[in-house]
C-alpha cells in the first residue's frame, strides 16, 4: 500500500472505528435480532426467519403508526418549516427593530426546554376535567368545542402534534433567519426599486435564496416525524387504544412492555428503511429542482 | 522472628475480628417509589439497615410504576443489574424467574424456617413457580370501591351487595348531580383491574384458571364478552371520557370531592388522608347471574428479587430479611398506609381501622385474584387494555376487544 494511502487510512481510522461501532455495528446487529424471537432478559433467542417481517404486514398497529407518522410530517413541514420560513421572514425586517430580537428569543424558548417538561405542562392543558385550554373554550362561549383532547381517537394524535409544532416552530424559524441574514440586501434594495413589495420580494428573493436550508430543515422535519417518540409517548401512551401510536412508541411498546425484542427489532428496520427512503427521496427531489 | 511472625498473625486475626461481617459492600436496590411517603419509609429503613451493617453502603434507584415496568427489563438484561429489586407476583415475577434474573429463595427459607414462617403463606405462593419461591412479598393489597360517606348519607345510600344495587345507587348520584364514578382509563393497568374483577364475578373460577395460563389461554368462553358487557354498562356512571385522565388524576379528583366513587387499591389508603370528608370501601359486588366467585378480591402481593447473579448475595438476603421483619412491617403499615404481610404487623397499635379492615377483606377474599395485567402474558393484557380503552370510547364492541385478546393469546401459545 502506498504511504499515502496508508496515511489516509489512518487518518480515517479514528472516525471509522467511532462510525463502526456506535453506528453501522448496532444498525447490523438490530438487522439480526430482527430474525429472532427473545425476552428483554432472556439467554435464549429462537430463530424465526422471516415471522417478524411476515407479521409487520398483518400488524394493523403498523398501519395506524404509518398514517399517524404521516401526518405528523405533513403537519409539521406546513407548520415548522412554511410557517417558520413565514416568521423568519417578518421578524427579519428592520422595522422591528430591537422588538424583532425579542419576538425572536419569545419563539425560541419552547426548543431549549425539555420535552418532558413540555409534555407535562400540556398534559395539564389538555385536562378534560381541570385543563385550560377547556376552561378557555368555556369561557369564549365555545362550549361545544370542549373535549378530551388527549383521550379521544379522533383529536388525540392532533392535540400531540400540536404540542411538536408548539415547541419546534422556533428552532426551524431560526435556521431560517440565519440563512436570511445571508442574502445580500442589494437584493432587496434592487426589488424595492423595481416597486416589489414584501411578498413579491419574499417568494421571488427570500425563498430561493433559502432554498439550500428549506431542503435541511424538510429533511430534517420529517425524518424527525417518523421517529417521533417522547411526545406521544408521554402525553397519551400511544393511546386511546393505539389511535396516537407512532413508528417509534410501537417499537417502544413491543420491546419493553409486551418483551418482543425481536418484533421490535423489526420495527426498528422499517423505521431505518423508511427514513433512509424519505430522506434520499427529498435530496434527489430537491437536487433535480435545482 | 517467631515472635515477629506470631504478632503480626495475631493482628491480623485482630482485624478480621474487627473488620465489619461485609467490609465495603454496595448493594444496589432498584424500585418503584420516587414519591412520598413510601421513597421516605425505604430510606428510613435503608439508613438503619447501614447503621447495623458497617461497611455495606446500599445505592438505590427508583422509577415510578410505569417506568419501572420498561426500565426493570433493560437493566435485568444487561450487565449491571440491582443486586435486589422490586417485583409484582403472578406472571411478571415468574417472566423474570423463567428467563434466570431472579434467586431461587427456597434454600434461603429452608435454612431460617423462623423467618419464613413470619410470612404470611398465602402471600408467598404467588411469587412461586414449580415449588420454589423466587421472591417475597411486602406488601398485601387489593381493590375496593371507595366512596365519599358524607355524599351517600346525604342520600340515603348504603353499599351495594350486587351489580343492579351499585347501578340503581349510580341513577340515584347522576340525578342529584354527582359524578358517580370516577375512573382514569389513560392508565392502561387501571383499565386491567377492572376487567379483572368482571372476569371474576363472571366467570368460572376454572376458565380464568385455563386461560390466565399463557401455554393454554385461548379467551373463547362467551363469559369474557359478558363481562366486558356489563363493564360497559358500569362506564356510564364514569365521568366523561375516562381515556382522558391517569389513576393519579382520578384519586386526586375523588379526594377532592369531584366523583362519589373511585375505584382504589388499600395501598392507596396513605393518600386519601388528604380527603377532607370521611370515606367508606366496599369490595366490588356480586353480578347476578355470574358463574365466578362473588366475593374474590382483586389484588396480589408486591415484593422483592433478588437478583441472580448478584456478587452480593448473603448481604442482599440480610437485607430482605431486615425489610422483611415485623418491625419494619409494623411500620411500613404505619407510616406509609401499605399493609405488611409480615403477621402480626398490623395491630390496632400499628394500623388505622380502615387499615384493620382492608386486611381483614384481604384475609377472608378466599380465592385472591392476581392484578390482570401481572397475571397474564404481557402481550394478552396489552391487547386487553388497548382495546377496552377503545371500548370505553365505543370504538370497539365488547366482540371486537375479545377477538383481539384471542388472537394475542394465540400468538403467545405459538410462540412457547
Amino acid at each position: 500500500m502506498p504511504a499515502r494511502a496508508l496515511d489516509l487510512w489512518l487518518y480515517a481510522a479514528p472516525f471509522l472505528i467511532v462510525v463502526g461501532v456506535f453506528v453501522f455495528y448496532p444498525l447490523a446487529a438490530n438487522v439480526w435480532f430482527s430474525f429472532y424471537s427473545f425476552s428483554a432478559f432472556s439467554q435464549e433467542m429462537k430463530l424465526v426467519g422471516l415471522e417478524n417481517y411476515r407479521r409487520l404486514g398483518t400488524d394493523p398497529v403498523m398501519l395506524t403508526a404509518f398514517i399517524n407518522v404521516g401526518l405528523y410530517a405533513a403537519i409539521s413541514v406546513l407548520v415548522q418549516v412554511g410557517f417558520g420560513l413565514v416568521l423568519a421572514a417578518v421578524l427579519s425586517q428592520a422595522f422591528l427593530g430591537r422588538w424583532g430580537g425579542v419576538l425572536r428569543t419569545l419563539f425560541f424558548v419552547p426548543v431549549v426546554m425539555s420535552i418532558t417538561v413540555i409534555a407535562f405542562v400540556f398534559t395539564f392543558f389538555y385536562d378534560p376535567m381541570t385543563g385550560l385550554l377547556n376552561m378557555m373554550l368555556e369561557e369564549v362561549g365555545m362550549r361545544s368545542w370542549t373535549r378530551a383532547w388527549l383521550g379521544q381517537s379522533s383529536t388525540a394524535i392532533y392535540a400531540v402534534i400540536a404540542v411538536s409544532q408548539w415547541q419546534s416552530v422556533g428552532y426551524v424559524m431560526m435556521l431560517f433567519i440565519v440563512a436570511i441574514q445571508g442574502i445580500p440586501r442589494d437584493l432587496y434594495e434592487a426589488a424595492d426599486l423595481d416597486g416589489a413589495g414584501p411578498v413579491a420580494q419574499f417568494f421571488h428573493i427570500t425563498v430561493p435564496q433559502v432554498r439550500d436550508m428549506l431542503v435541511v430543515a424538510t429533511v430534517v422535519t420529517v425524518t424527525g416525524s417518523l421517529t417521533v417518540f417522547s411526545e406521544p409517548y408521554i402525553l397519551t401512551g400511544g393511546g386511546p387504544g393505539h389511535s396516537s401510536t407512532t413508528l417509534a412508541t410501537h417499537m417502544y411498546r413491543s420491546a419493553f412492555f409486551r418483551d418482543e425484542m425481536g418484533y421490535a427489532a423489526a420495527i426498528a428496520s422499517v423505521i431505518f428503511v423508511a427514513t433512509m427512503a424519505v430522506s434520499l427521496l427529498q435530496l434527489r427531489i430537491f437536487g433535480k429542482a435545482r | 522472628m517467631k515472635k515477629l511472625i506470631r504478632s503480626v498473625s495475631a493482628l491480623a486475626l485482630a482485624a478480621l475480628v474487627a473488620a465489619p461481617a461485609f467490609a465495603d459492600t454496595e448493594l444496589k436496590v432498584f424500585h418503584r417509589w420516587p414519591n412520598a411517603p413510601f421513597k421516605t419509609y425505604i430510606d428510613s429503613v435503608i439508613a438503619d439497615f447501614e447503621a447495623a451493617n458497617p461497611g455495606v453502603k446500599v445505592v438505590t434507584d427508583q422509577v415510578l410504576n410505569d417506568a419501572y415496568k420498561d426500565k426493570i427489563r433493560v437493566v435485568l438484561g444487561s450487565s449491571n443489574q440491582p443486586d435486589v429489586f422490586f417485583s409484582w407476583s403472578g406472571e411478571w415475577a415468574h417472566n423474570i424467574s423463567r428467563n434466570g434474573r431472579s434467586m431461587d429463595l427456597t434454600p434461603v427459607l429452608e435454612s431460617n424456617p423462623a423467618w419464613r414462617d413470619s410470612i404470611i403463606p398465602a402471600q408467598i405462593e404467588p411469587f412461586t413457580r414449580d415449588g420454589k419461591v423466587y421472591g417475597l412479598p411486602w406488601q398485601m393489597d387489593g381493590k375496593a370501591i371507595f366512596y365519599n360517606k358524607p355524599v351517600f348519607e346525604s342520600l340515603g345510600l348504603s353499599e351495594p351487595t350486587s351489580f343492579g344495587e351499585l347501578m340503581a345507587l349510580c341513577a340515584k348520584l347522576k340525578e342529584a348531580g354527582h359524578t358517580p364514578l370516577l375512573f382514569g382509563a389513560k392508565s392502561a393497568w387501571a383499565v386491567s383491574h377492572y376487567i379483572g374483577t368482571f372476569n371474576e364475578r363472571i366467570l368460572p373460577p376454572e376458565v380464568l384458571a385455563k386461560d390466565y395460563d399463557r401455554k393454554t389461554g385461548e379467551f373463547t368462553h362467551p363469559g369474557y364478552v359478558t363481562a366486558l358487557e356489563k363493564f360497559a354498562e358500569l362506564a356510564t356512571c364514569m365521568n366523561p371520557a375516562p381515556n382522558g385522565i391517569d389513576h393519579e388524576a382520578e384519586r386526586n379528583a375523588f379526594i377532592a370531592g369531584r366523583g362519589a366513587m373511585s375505584y382504589l387499591q388499600y395501598a392507596e389508603m396513605g393518600f386519601l388522608k388528604k380527603a377532607e370528608f370521611p370515606y367508606g370501601f366496599f369490595i366490588f359486588p356480586q353480578i347476578e347471574g355470574g358463574e365466578g366467585n362473588p366475593t374474590s378480591l382483586q389484588g396480589a402481593p408486591q415484593g422483592w428479587m433478588i437478583s441472580a447473579d448478584t456478587p452480593n448475595k448473603d448481604v442482599a438476603v440480610k437485607f430482605l430479611q431486615h425489610l422483611l421483619s415485623p418491625e419494619m412491617g409494623a411500620r411500613l403499615t404505619s407510616e406509609t398506609g401499605i399493609i405488611s404481610p409480615i403477621k402480626g404487623a398490623i395491630t390496632p397499635a400499628s394500623a388505622t381501622p380502615a387499615q384493620l379492615v382492608a386486611f381483614e377483606q384481604i384475609m377472608n377474599a378466599g380465592d385472591p385474584y392476581l392484578w390482570l395485567d401481572t397475571a397474564l402474558d404481557a402481550q394478552v393484557a396489552d391487547a386487553y387494555m388497548k382495546g377496552v380503552q377503545l371500548l370505553l370510547e365505543g370504538q370497539k364492541t365488547p366482540a371486537e376487544v375479545m377477538a383481539d385478546v384471542q388472537a394475542a393469546a394465540k400468538r403467545v401459545r405459538e410462540s412457547l
